[in-house]
Protein backbone atom coordinates (compact mmCIF):
# COMPACT_ATOMS: atom_id res chain seq x y z
CA UNK A 1 0.00 0.00 0.00
CA UNK A 2 1.49 2.67 -1.42
CA UNK A 3 0.05 5.76 -2.76
CA UNK A 4 2.02 9.11 -4.50
CA UNK A 5 -1.13 10.84 -5.90
CA UNK A 6 -4.71 10.21 -4.76
CA UNK A 7 -7.60 11.87 -7.44
CA UNK A 8 -10.34 13.56 -6.38
CA UNK A 9 -13.19 12.79 -9.21
CA UNK A 10 -16.47 14.24 -8.09
CA UNK A 11 -19.17 11.92 -7.37
CA UNK A 12 -22.37 13.17 -9.39
CA UNK A 13 -20.42 13.54 -12.57
CA UNK A 14 -20.60 10.02 -14.39
CA UNK A 15 -18.20 11.18 -17.23
CA UNK A 16 -15.71 11.90 -14.63
CA UNK A 17 -16.03 8.70 -12.87
CA UNK A 18 -15.76 6.42 -15.98
CA UNK A 19 -12.56 7.79 -17.38
CA UNK A 20 -11.03 8.19 -13.54
CA UNK A 21 -8.98 5.28 -14.12
CA UNK A 22 -6.97 5.98 -16.67
CA UNK A 23 -4.74 8.75 -15.66
CA UNK A 24 -2.20 6.78 -13.85
CA UNK A 25 -3.54 7.97 -10.34
CA UNK A 26 -2.38 5.28 -7.65
CA UNK A 27 -5.53 5.79 -5.83
CA UNK A 28 -8.87 7.41 -6.60
CA UNK A 29 -11.20 9.33 -4.23
CA UNK A 30 -14.92 9.26 -5.43
CA UNK A 31 -16.48 12.65 -3.64
CA UNK A 32 -19.54 12.60 -2.12
CA UNK A 33 -18.92 15.24 -0.01
CA UNK A 34 -17.85 19.35 -1.40
CA UNK A 35 -17.88 18.66 -5.08
CA UNK A 36 -21.40 17.55 -4.09
CA UNK A 37 -24.53 20.16 -3.43
CA UNK A 38 -27.01 19.42 -0.54
CA UNK A 39 -29.77 18.45 -2.62
CA UNK A 40 -27.57 15.63 -5.10
CA UNK A 41 -26.35 13.94 -2.34
CA UNK A 42 -28.97 10.91 -2.88
CA UNK A 43 -27.95 11.17 -6.62
CA UNK A 44 -23.99 10.94 -6.35
CA UNK A 45 -24.41 8.43 -3.97
CA UNK A 46 -26.14 6.10 -5.81
CA UNK A 47 -24.04 7.23 -8.86
CA UNK A 48 -20.99 6.14 -7.26
CA UNK A 49 -22.74 3.08 -5.34
CA UNK A 50 -23.31 1.84 -9.32
CA UNK A 51 -20.20 2.73 -10.70
CA UNK A 52 -18.37 0.71 -7.99
CA UNK A 53 -20.36 -2.30 -9.44
CA UNK A 54 -20.56 -1.97 -12.81
CA UNK A 55 -16.95 -0.27 -13.98
CA UNK A 56 -13.77 -1.63 -13.82
CA UNK A 57 -11.48 0.29 -11.34
CA UNK A 58 -8.75 -2.80 -11.50
CA UNK A 59 -5.40 -0.72 -11.47
CA UNK A 60 -6.02 1.69 -9.12
CA UNK A 61 -7.31 1.79 -5.55
CA UNK A 62 -10.55 3.04 -4.97
CA UNK A 63 -11.55 5.60 -1.67
CA UNK A 64 -15.14 6.87 -1.22
CA UNK A 65 -14.92 9.98 0.60
CA UNK A 66 -18.32 10.28 2.60
CA UNK A 67 -20.00 13.10 3.63
CA UNK A 68 -18.70 13.90 7.53
CA UNK A 69 -19.66 12.16 11.09
CA UNK A 70 -21.66 15.10 12.48
CA UNK A 71 -23.80 14.99 8.79
CA UNK A 72 -26.42 13.24 8.12
CA UNK A 73 -25.84 11.86 5.51
CA UNK A 74 -22.89 9.73 6.87
CA UNK A 75 -24.34 6.40 7.73
CA UNK A 76 -25.93 6.13 4.42
CA UNK A 77 -22.90 6.98 2.04
CA UNK A 78 -21.09 3.99 3.91
CA UNK A 79 -24.34 1.67 3.14
CA UNK A 80 -24.07 2.55 -0.17
CA UNK A 81 -20.39 1.78 -1.09
CA UNK A 82 -19.36 -1.37 1.47
CA UNK A 83 -20.10 -3.64 -0.54
CA UNK A 84 -18.10 -2.87 -3.57
CA UNK A 85 -15.07 -2.75 -4.36
CA UNK A 86 -13.42 -0.12 -2.57
CA UNK A 87 -10.35 -0.12 -0.57
CA UNK A 88 -11.62 1.86 2.07
CA UNK A 89 -13.52 5.13 2.47
CA UNK A 90 -12.17 8.90 2.87
CA UNK A 91 -14.09 10.96 6.05
CA UNK A 92 -13.50 14.36 5.98
CA UNK A 93 -12.78 16.90 8.47
CA UNK A 94 -12.12 14.48 11.96
CA UNK A 95 -11.43 16.27 14.82
CA UNK A 96 -10.94 13.75 17.15
CA UNK A 97 -10.21 10.41 18.22
CA UNK A 98 -14.04 10.00 19.52
CA UNK A 99 -14.97 10.55 15.77
CA UNK A 100 -12.36 7.51 15.16
CA UNK A 101 -14.01 5.46 17.23
CA UNK A 102 -17.54 5.83 15.93
CA UNK A 103 -16.86 5.55 12.09
CA UNK A 104 -14.49 2.06 13.24
CA UNK A 105 -17.76 0.68 15.21
CA UNK A 106 -20.05 1.94 11.87
CA UNK A 107 -17.74 0.23 9.55
CA UNK A 108 -17.14 -2.68 11.81
CA UNK A 109 -21.25 -3.20 12.19
CA UNK A 110 -21.94 -2.80 8.20
CA UNK A 111 -18.84 -5.47 7.72
CA UNK A 112 -20.99 -7.98 10.07
CA UNK A 113 -23.88 -7.06 8.77
CA UNK A 114 -23.08 -7.66 4.84
CA UNK A 115 -20.62 -11.13 5.32
CA UNK A 116 -17.41 -8.80 4.63
CA UNK A 117 -14.41 -10.10 6.85
CA UNK A 118 -14.00 -7.93 9.69
CA UNK A 119 -11.08 -4.44 8.89
CA UNK A 120 -12.10 -5.41 4.98
CA UNK A 121 -13.21 -1.64 4.77
CA UNK A 122 -10.10 0.40 5.70
CA UNK A 123 -9.77 3.91 6.53
CA UNK A 124 -8.41 7.11 5.93
CA UNK A 125 -9.28 10.02 7.51
CA UNK A 126 -9.20 14.14 6.45
CA UNK A 127 -7.93 16.71 9.12
CA UNK A 128 -8.74 20.13 8.27
CA UNK A 129 -8.66 22.19 11.82
CA UNK A 130 -6.95 23.64 14.01
CA UNK A 131 -8.16 20.45 16.71
CA UNK A 132 -8.05 18.06 14.37
CA UNK A 133 -3.90 18.90 14.33
CA UNK A 134 -3.86 19.40 18.23
CA UNK A 135 -5.59 15.65 18.34
CA UNK A 136 -3.38 14.42 15.51
CA UNK A 137 -1.92 11.18 18.16
CA UNK A 138 -5.38 10.37 19.72
CA UNK A 139 -6.62 10.26 16.33
CA UNK A 140 -3.57 7.77 14.77
CA UNK A 141 -4.26 5.38 17.89
CA UNK A 142 -7.95 5.56 17.95
CA UNK A 143 -8.30 2.76 15.55
CA UNK A 144 -6.78 0.01 13.99
CA UNK A 145 -8.64 0.36 10.74
CA UNK A 146 -6.66 3.52 9.85
CA UNK A 147 -4.19 3.73 7.40
CA UNK A 148 -3.53 7.04 6.63
CA UNK A 149 -3.99 10.85 7.46
CA UNK A 150 -4.68 13.27 4.89
CA UNK A 151 -4.31 17.20 5.43
CA UNK A 152 -7.25 19.52 4.24
CA UNK A 153 -5.82 23.14 4.08
CA UNK A 154 -8.58 25.07 2.46
CA UNK A 155 -10.71 24.12 5.43
CA UNK A 156 -7.53 24.70 7.56
CA UNK A 157 -6.90 28.21 7.07
CA UNK A 158 -10.92 28.85 7.10
CA UNK A 159 -10.21 27.32 10.63
CA UNK A 160 -7.59 29.19 11.28
CA UNK A 161 -8.63 32.92 9.96
CA UNK A 162 -5.10 33.09 7.65
CA UNK A 163 -5.14 33.38 3.61
CA UNK A 164 -3.51 30.39 2.07
CA UNK A 165 -0.98 31.31 -0.31
CA UNK A 166 1.13 29.48 -2.71
CA UNK A 167 4.45 29.32 -1.15
CA UNK A 168 2.12 27.54 1.87
CA UNK A 169 4.95 28.66 4.98
CA UNK A 170 1.45 29.34 7.11
CA UNK A 171 0.89 25.21 6.52
CA UNK A 172 4.00 24.43 7.30
CA UNK A 173 3.42 23.48 11.17
CA UNK A 174 0.29 21.73 10.81
CA UNK A 175 1.95 19.95 7.42
CA UNK A 176 5.19 18.40 9.87
CA UNK A 177 3.26 17.80 13.00
CA UNK A 178 0.97 15.76 10.58
CA UNK A 179 3.25 13.54 9.11
CA UNK A 180 5.31 13.31 11.98
CA UNK A 181 2.94 12.03 13.92
CA UNK A 182 1.43 9.83 11.28
CA UNK A 183 5.00 8.34 10.48
CA UNK A 184 5.15 8.04 14.51
CA UNK A 185 2.52 5.31 14.43
CA UNK A 186 2.85 3.80 10.97
CA UNK A 187 0.07 5.78 8.79
CA UNK A 188 1.03 7.38 6.03
CA UNK A 189 0.83 10.89 5.63
CA UNK A 190 -1.30 12.23 2.54
CA UNK A 191 -0.67 16.28 1.66
CA UNK A 192 -3.07 18.88 0.68
CA UNK A 193 -3.91 19.62 -3.07
CA UNK A 194 -2.44 22.09 -4.86
CA UNK A 195 -5.21 24.36 -5.92
CA UNK A 196 -3.53 25.66 -9.41
CA UNK A 197 -4.31 23.51 -11.98
CA UNK A 198 -2.59 25.49 -14.23
CA UNK A 199 0.95 25.61 -12.90
CA UNK A 200 2.89 22.77 -12.98
CA UNK A 201 5.98 24.47 -11.57
CA UNK A 202 4.08 25.58 -8.34
CA UNK A 203 3.05 21.92 -7.74
CA UNK A 204 6.68 20.90 -8.25
CA UNK A 205 7.84 22.82 -5.91
CA UNK A 206 4.67 21.89 -3.25
CA UNK A 207 5.16 18.72 -3.76
CA UNK A 208 9.18 19.40 -2.93
CA UNK A 209 8.08 20.98 0.41
CA UNK A 210 5.36 18.01 1.37
CA UNK A 211 7.92 15.75 0.48
CA UNK A 212 11.10 17.31 3.27
CA UNK A 213 8.11 17.13 5.92
CA UNK A 214 7.66 13.94 5.73
CA UNK A 215 4.31 13.60 3.21
CA UNK A 216 4.10 10.25 1.31
CA UNK A 217 1.65 11.14 -1.24
CA UNK A 218 -0.51 13.90 -2.61
CA UNK A 219 -4.14 14.64 -3.10
CA UNK A 220 -4.83 15.94 -6.68
CA UNK A 221 -7.92 17.52 -7.74
CA UNK A 222 -7.51 17.36 -11.73
CA UNK A 223 -5.22 14.39 -13.85
CA UNK A 224 -3.24 17.31 -15.39
CA UNK A 225 -1.53 17.11 -11.39
CA UNK A 226 -0.75 12.85 -11.45
CA UNK A 227 1.99 12.62 -13.54
CA UNK A 228 4.08 15.70 -11.33
CA UNK A 229 3.31 14.16 -8.40
CA UNK A 230 3.90 10.72 -9.23
CA UNK A 231 7.19 11.75 -10.32
CA UNK A 232 8.36 13.65 -7.62
CA UNK A 233 7.34 11.56 -5.19
CA UNK A 234 8.84 8.72 -6.52
CA UNK A 235 12.76 8.31 -5.70
CA UNK A 236 15.08 8.85 -9.46
CA UNK A 237 16.44 5.55 -11.20
CA UNK A 238 19.45 7.13 -9.86
CA UNK A 239 18.51 6.79 -5.96
CA UNK A 240 16.45 2.75 -7.11
CA UNK A 241 20.04 1.65 -8.47
CA UNK A 242 22.09 2.69 -5.49
CA UNK A 243 19.50 1.19 -2.86
CA UNK A 244 20.04 -1.98 -5.00
CA UNK A 245 23.90 -1.67 -4.85
CA UNK A 246 24.00 -0.63 -1.17
CA UNK A 247 22.10 -3.68 0.02
CA UNK A 248 23.83 -5.91 -2.30
CA UNK A 249 27.28 -5.03 -0.35
CA UNK A 250 25.46 -5.19 2.80
CA UNK A 251 24.67 -9.08 1.67
CA UNK A 252 28.02 -9.49 0.20
CA UNK A 253 29.59 -8.56 3.99
CA UNK A 254 27.34 -10.92 5.87
CA UNK A 255 24.99 -8.29 6.98
CA UNK A 256 26.88 -6.49 9.11
CA UNK A 257 25.50 -3.68 11.19
CA UNK A 258 28.07 -1.33 10.22
CA UNK A 259 29.56 -0.72 6.94
CA UNK A 260 31.02 1.83 4.21
CA UNK A 261 29.78 1.92 0.70
CA UNK A 262 31.59 4.41 -1.92
CA UNK A 263 32.79 6.10 1.41
CA UNK A 264 29.94 7.09 3.41
CA UNK A 265 28.85 5.08 6.38
CA UNK A 266 25.92 2.76 6.31
CA UNK A 267 24.24 1.73 9.55
CA UNK A 268 20.98 0.54 10.34
CA UNK A 269 18.93 3.44 9.60
CA UNK A 270 20.49 4.66 6.97
CA UNK A 271 19.83 0.89 5.14
CA UNK A 272 16.13 0.90 5.93
CA UNK A 273 16.09 3.96 3.82
CA UNK A 274 17.80 2.21 0.75
CA UNK A 275 15.61 -1.07 1.62
CA UNK A 276 12.03 0.90 1.87
CA UNK A 277 13.28 2.36 -1.55
CA UNK A 278 13.81 -0.65 -3.09
CA UNK A 279 11.34 -2.50 -1.45
CA UNK A 280 8.68 -0.30 -3.74
CA UNK A 281 10.39 0.51 -6.28
CA UNK A 282 13.52 -1.60 -7.43
CA UNK A 283 11.55 -5.13 -7.56
CA UNK A 284 8.53 -4.37 -9.86
CA UNK A 285 11.42 -2.71 -12.61
CA UNK A 286 13.57 -6.06 -11.93
CA UNK A 287 10.45 -8.41 -12.41
CA UNK B 1 -50.09 14.45 -10.90
CA UNK B 2 -46.57 13.88 -8.82
CA UNK B 3 -43.24 13.86 -10.81
CA UNK B 4 -39.46 13.70 -10.00
CA UNK B 5 -35.91 13.74 -11.75
CA UNK B 6 -32.33 13.03 -11.35
CA UNK B 7 -29.62 13.50 -13.47
CA UNK B 8 -27.85 16.43 -16.09
CA UNK B 9 -28.40 17.31 -19.74
CA UNK B 10 -24.62 16.93 -19.78
CA UNK B 11 -22.61 14.54 -21.77
CA UNK B 12 -22.32 11.45 -20.52
CA UNK B 13 -25.17 12.09 -18.41
CA UNK B 14 -29.18 11.33 -18.50
CA UNK B 15 -31.97 13.40 -17.07
CA UNK B 16 -34.85 10.91 -15.91
CA UNK B 17 -37.94 12.52 -15.45
CA UNK B 18 -40.61 9.80 -13.81
CA UNK B 19 -44.05 10.95 -13.48
CA UNK B 20 -47.60 9.25 -11.82
CA UNK B 21 -49.96 8.60 -13.75
CA UNK B 22 -53.67 7.05 -13.87
CA UNK B 23 -53.27 4.28 -15.94
CA UNK B 24 -51.68 0.93 -14.77
CA UNK B 25 -48.76 0.90 -17.37
CA UNK B 26 -45.55 1.96 -17.78
CA UNK B 27 -45.11 4.74 -20.21
CA UNK B 28 -41.33 5.08 -21.58
CA UNK B 29 -40.41 7.88 -23.66
CA UNK B 30 -36.73 7.99 -24.85
CA UNK B 31 -34.95 10.98 -26.49
CA UNK B 32 -31.30 9.94 -27.33
CA UNK B 33 -29.22 11.14 -30.07
CA UNK B 34 -28.24 7.53 -30.59
CA UNK B 35 -31.97 6.43 -30.22
CA UNK B 36 -31.55 3.81 -33.18
CA UNK B 37 -28.90 1.94 -31.79
CA UNK B 38 -29.41 1.58 -28.03
CA UNK B 39 -33.24 2.48 -27.34
CA UNK B 40 -33.97 -1.01 -26.88
CA UNK B 41 -31.27 -1.73 -24.16
CA UNK B 42 -32.25 1.53 -22.42
CA UNK B 43 -36.17 0.74 -22.27
CA UNK B 44 -34.96 -2.63 -21.18
CA UNK B 45 -33.14 -1.31 -18.55
CA UNK B 46 -35.83 0.67 -17.55
CA UNK B 47 -38.43 -1.98 -17.50
CA UNK B 48 -36.03 -3.88 -15.59
CA UNK B 49 -35.36 -1.72 -12.70
CA UNK B 50 -39.57 -0.62 -12.51
CA UNK B 51 -39.98 -4.22 -12.44
CA UNK B 52 -37.76 -4.74 -9.59
CA UNK B 53 -39.62 -2.03 -7.66
CA UNK B 54 -42.52 -2.92 -8.29
CA UNK B 55 -44.09 -0.23 -9.90
CA UNK B 56 -46.57 0.76 -12.41
CA UNK B 57 -48.94 3.92 -12.91
CA UNK B 58 -45.54 5.82 -14.29
CA UNK B 59 -44.65 7.80 -17.16
CA UNK B 60 -40.67 7.76 -17.71
CA UNK B 61 -38.95 10.27 -20.16
CA UNK B 62 -35.18 9.04 -21.01
CA UNK B 63 -33.42 12.41 -21.59
CA UNK B 64 -30.15 10.55 -22.91
CA UNK B 65 -26.38 12.38 -23.22
CA UNK B 66 -24.85 9.28 -24.02
CA UNK B 67 -24.80 8.09 -20.63
CA UNK B 68 -23.93 4.28 -19.98
CA UNK B 69 -25.61 1.47 -18.23
CA UNK B 70 -24.58 2.61 -14.28
CA UNK B 71 -25.47 6.24 -14.99
CA UNK B 72 -29.12 5.37 -16.44
CA UNK B 73 -29.52 2.71 -13.34
CA UNK B 74 -28.60 5.35 -10.74
CA UNK B 75 -30.31 7.88 -12.01
CA UNK B 76 -33.65 5.97 -12.58
CA UNK B 77 -33.20 4.76 -9.23
CA UNK B 78 -33.00 8.33 -7.74
CA UNK B 79 -35.57 9.97 -9.26
CA UNK B 80 -37.77 7.06 -8.45
CA UNK B 81 -36.93 7.10 -4.83
CA UNK B 82 -37.53 10.91 -5.15
CA UNK B 83 -40.85 10.54 -6.25
CA UNK B 84 -41.46 8.34 -3.26
CA UNK B 85 -40.38 10.87 -1.28
CA UNK B 86 -43.17 12.71 -2.55
CA UNK B 87 -45.93 10.58 -1.51
CA UNK B 88 -45.68 7.79 -3.56
CA UNK B 89 -45.64 4.28 -1.39
CA UNK B 90 -43.44 2.36 -3.54
CA UNK B 91 -40.68 0.77 -1.78
CA UNK B 92 -37.62 1.65 -3.65
CA UNK B 93 -34.65 -0.61 -3.24
CA UNK B 94 -31.25 0.73 -4.30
Amino acid sequence: MFWRSIMYVPGNTPSMIQSSMIYGADAIVLDLEDSVEENEKDSARNLVSYALKMLDFSGTDVFVRTNSVDSKHFLNDLAAVADTCIYGIRVPKVQKAEEIIYIDQSIAKIEKELGLPAGKIKLMVSIESALGVLNIKEICLASQRLIGIAFGAEDFTYDMSIKRTKEGKELAFARSVLALTARAYGKIAIDCVFSDTKDPEGLKKDCETAKSFGMTGKSVIHPGQVEVVNELFSPSVQEVDQARRVIEQYEKLGCPGVFSFEGNMVDLPVLKKYQRIYELYGRDKNE
Amino acid sequence: MKSASCGKAKKGDVLITVSSIDSEEVVINIKSKVKELYAHEIEKTVREIVSQAGKTNLEITVDDYGALDFALRARLITALQRLQEKGDDTDVLA
